[in-house]
């Protein structure tokens, strides 16, 4: 039971006793009251009734006359009077009076008066004895009402203070329901502040709180920047800021490892090819400022297109990859007109030279059979073929005829194709396992597949998320798949993890969809496991945190994929109470051989323990690299190297 | 030597009868002590054997005894000049220690303690009476108080006065003319007092005096 709610049965208790025992005091005073006024009437009455008898001739109509005279002009319940030896000799008895009270108020307050007793003299010798009881009708009436009258205004009294009691609880409770939602997030791991109420108990209470949000607030801060430093040194060339190398090939490998987000891609390989003679005449802090610059013209490229990613290979050759199809000959202009723009600083180089930056760059489309250092390889030697003299910007297209020409279809008919495999639903998950250390199952992964036409091929995200997200269809994507997933849940499917996309988490109208499609299936809401890509989540944290809310509260799962590149955000996630994070590819490749990246992962899983998320390693492959990850800590995992089989279940 | 023997036995007649003094008379001769000194102690000592020796006497023995004993121990005074009030009723031990009283002291006097002596209330009346006064050589009429014995109902009462202290039939007492009589009959419900908390002066005189003298240790 509620505080409120005790308090409020404390108030009524107290109500009624106080006002109900003044009510019954009140009454029990007025009835013993009236006792004593019918009680001195009844005495006096027959006293100065008998004494009046005592002077007059004591003849019985005389002494009838008077008794009717006293008991028709007064209010008498009985006047009777006895001779010496208790004989009656005359009586009046009233049977026309009534009270207004009911008999059972009467019965419980019987107003009990002594009869007021008199002698009367005839001259020295006794006369008789006179009995005279009051009428206590009046006196019943009289108790009646005023029992009423107290009533009433007990009532009234206590419907004022139940008004006046609840308007002080609001205020005395006001602060509460903060402070037990505080609680409630930080039990859920979500670790909020709020302002401190002015109740000293509360107070108290909420700087507490306050205090140890703060404190694990900044821990993950303060990691997650050390964290991020770490990885950007053991997997970002220092002076471009670009990847490195390795780190580079790993992305590459792990992206083309996606079964179902990855298709075609194209690679890029530019080479400064005069980088020595830029040494040699600009000195060492100068040729590593305009290496830098050639690096952010690169990532600025990057950030413009989410599909790109670059890095520097080696001491001249910078790479750039398109993780979805476009077209090599478009990206490689794109690249060769953005690096023709970058020249050397002159004031710097010696007088009339003429030197300048020169680049030759080669492009290959990628399909998922390829593997980054062979492709990387083919590109060099194809760099290396051409002459280094010529001074324009080469660009080589390396075209491969073999790569199979994917669904030749215009726009039109993509958004025709989409909308109806949506309309008919045709649509289906495949199930990736993600397991946890002792190989039990935490929610299948499960990246969608449309059928663009009955019977035609299944067709990975890879394939047509590229369509969907130009024709502004992902948001209608991740609806229909939270559908088929509720589907699929109540004829008794695992836990389904499902992706969301930046785009869908923007559309208010989404959130609320799903919200209320859930509303109606509140059974499986727990076995729903939203994830979002970490771009999007800190591109769009509001939105995301406001997703957060409402799904959390309907009792689902909230993670983020692909986490590695914004590990400084981290620390912001301390008051979303999300449930995993999933730990990107790149990171995970080769780990066991990579100590840097075993430190930075065990950071991470510190993290996001810290504020009770689960870290969960994506694209694991290698039985090493499940060896590795179990030593760091790594609670969940999930790729090609993680095996389940159904008959672990039930 | 004769003469010691029945000096001793009125000493062991008083010691009896302060031994058999019940709790009434211990609680009414300490009152007497504390409020009135030794002398007024000594009444209610005798008092107290009094009472002791008429307790198996005749009805007729006790008013007579009863009668004198107060007519003999308090003196006629009247009562402005006594309590400094127009008409105040004295209770017995008031009376006594004062050793004074008027018409209606003695009459309250003589009724509590007959009624002490099991004398039946039923035939004892307080009676109002007009008194015609010889003083001087002329009569006046004065407003007084007796107390009337009634042997039966219908008996005529005798007399117990202060102005003739023989007890007489009502018949010999040409010079009182009855006006109205009352005992406590009504007054009190069974052995209740008084309402608790109920103010003394809104009581009526006679039952303002009655809780007094229950209050003096008197039932």
């Amino acid at each position: 039971m509620s505080l409120n709610k005790k308090l409020w049965i404390a108030i009524i208790y107290i109500l009624i006793l106080s006002s109900g025992g003044s009510f019954v005091l009140s009454t029990l005073f007025s009835k013993h009251y009236l006792e004593e006024q019918l009680q001195v009437k009844n005495i006096d009455n027959a006293n100065s009734l008998a004494l009046t008898m005592s002077q007059l001739p004591k003849d019985l109509a005389t002494i009838d006359l008077l008794i009717s005279a006293q008991f028709d002009a007064g209010h008498y319940a009985y006047i009777g009077l006895f001779n010496p030896s208790g004989e009656l000799l005359t009586e009046r008895v009233n049977t026309q009076s009534h009270t207004k009270a009911p008999s059972w108020f009467t019965r419980i307050f019987t107003i009990k008066t002594q009869t007021g007793v008199s002698e009367v003299q005839d001259g020295w010798s006794q006369y008789g004895t006179l009995k005279v009881i009051s009428n206590a009708n009046f006196a019943y009436d009289k108790l009646w009402e005023s029992t009423l009258f107290i009533a009433l205004w007990s009532l009234v009294i206590g419907l004022f203070s139940c008004y006046v009691g609840s308007q002080t609880l609001r205020k005395i409770l006001g602060p509460l329901k903060d402070i037990v939602d505080q609680a409630t997030a930080i039990g859920e791991n979500r670790f909020i502040t709020i302002e401190e109420p002015e109740t000293t108990e509360f107070k108290a209470v909420v700087s507490a709180m306050n205090t140890l949000s703060n404190r694990i607030k900044n821990n993950v801060q303060d990691e997650s920047v050390r964290l991020e430093k770490m990885r950007y040194q053991a997997n970002f060339d220092q002076i471009t800021g670009l990847m490195n190398h390795h780190y580079f090939i790993k992305s590459m490998d792990s992206t083309i490892a996606h079964e179902e987000y990855f298709n075609h891609g194209v690679l890029i390989v530019s080479r400064l090819t005069n980088l020595h003679l830029i040494d040699q005449s600009m000195g060492y802090q100068e040729t590593n400022a305009f290496l830098k610059l050639i690096g952010e013209t690169l990532e600025k490229a990057c950030d413009s297109q989410p599909s790109l990613f670059a890095g520097r290979l080696n001491g001249t050759d910078f790479a750039l990859f398109s993780t979805i199809a476009v077209d090599p000959y478009t990206l490689g202009n794109q690249i060769k007109s953005l690096l023709e723009k970058l020249h050397l600083p002159s004031h710097n180089l010696p007088n009339h030279s003429e030197l300048d930056a020169r680049f030759i760059s080669a492009a290959i489309e990628v399909t998922k059979a390829d593997i980054a250092t062979k492709l990387i390889t083919r590109l060099d030697s194809a760099l290396d073929e051409i002459d280094v003299n010529i001074h324009e910007h080469i660009l080589h297209i390396i075209n491969e005829d073999a790569i199979p020409s994917e669904l030749e279809l215009s726009r039109i008919q993509w958004e025709i194709l989409l909308n109806s495999a949506f309309t008919h639903k045709r649509i289906k998950f495949q199930h990736y396992p993600v397991v946890n250390q002792m190989g039990e199952l935490i929610h299948f992964e499960s990246p969608v597949r449309l059928q663009l036409q009955k019977n035609a091929d299944w067709l990975c995200a890879g394939e047509f998320l590229v369509w969907a997200h130009q024709l502004n269809l992902m948001s209608r994507l991740d609806e229909l798949v939270v559908e088929t997933a509720i589907d699929l849940l109540f004829i008794g499917a695992q836990p389904i993890g499902l992706n969301v996309s930046a785009e869908a988490l923007c559309n208010t109208n989404f959130t609320e969809n799903v919200v209320n499609l859930i509303k109606r299936n509140l059974s499986i809401a727990h076995l729903l496991y939203f994830e979002v890509p970490e771009k999007g989540v800190f591109d769009h944290f509001s939105e995301f945190k406001h997703f957060c809310t409402m799904l959390k509260n309907l009792g689902c799962k909230i993670g983020i994929e692909h986490v590695g590149s914004r590990i400084s955000s981290l620390g912001e996630l301390h008051d979303v109470g999300l449930d995993y994070i999933k730990i990107d590819a790149s990171l995970i490749r080769d780990i066991h051989q990579n100590e840097a990246n075993k430190t930075l992962l065990g950071g991470l899983c510190m993290i996001a323990h810290s504020i009770g998320v689960l870290a969960i390693a994506e694209g694991v492959q290698t039985i090493n690299e499940i060896e590795a990850l179990k030593l760091i800590g790594i609670d969940g995992m999930t790729g090609p190297g993680i095996q389940f089989t159904q008959q672990d279940l039930t | 030597m004769h003469k010691i023997v029945p000096a001793l036995l009125l000493v062991f007649i008083g010691l009896s009868g302060i031994y058999a003094a019940d709790d009434d008379f211990s609680k009414l001769m300490a009152f007497a002590s504390e409020r009135y000194g030794a002398e007024a102690r000594q009444d209610v000592v005798e008092l107290n054997q009094l009472v002791q020796k008429l307790h198996s006497a005749s009805e007729l023995e006790k008013l007579k005894q009863v009668n004198d004993f107060f007519n003999h121990k308090i003196s006629f005074t009247d009562d402005l000049s006594l309590w400094g009030q127009s008409d105040y009723w004295a209770t017995p031990l008031e009376s006594l220690g004062r050793q004074a009283g008027d018409c209606e002291d003695f009459s309250i006097a003589k009724y509590v303690f007959l009624k002490v002596l099991n004398v039946d209330n039923n035939r004892m009346r307080l009676t109002y009476v007009r008194a015609e006064i010889l003083h001087d050589g002329n009569k006046s009429l004065q407003a007084h108080m007796v107390l009337s014995y009634y042997k039966t109902p219908q008996s005529e009462p005798l007399i117990l006065d202060n102005l003739i202290p023989e007890i007489l039939p009502a018949s010999s007492r040409k010079d009182l003319s009855p006006i109205f009589s009352f005992n406590d009959k009504g007054l009190w419900v069974g052995s209740s007092s008084k309402p608790k908390g109920e103010a003394q002066s809104n009581l009526s005189r006679w039952r303002d005096v009655l809780s007094r003298i229950r209050a003096d240790g008197i039932k």
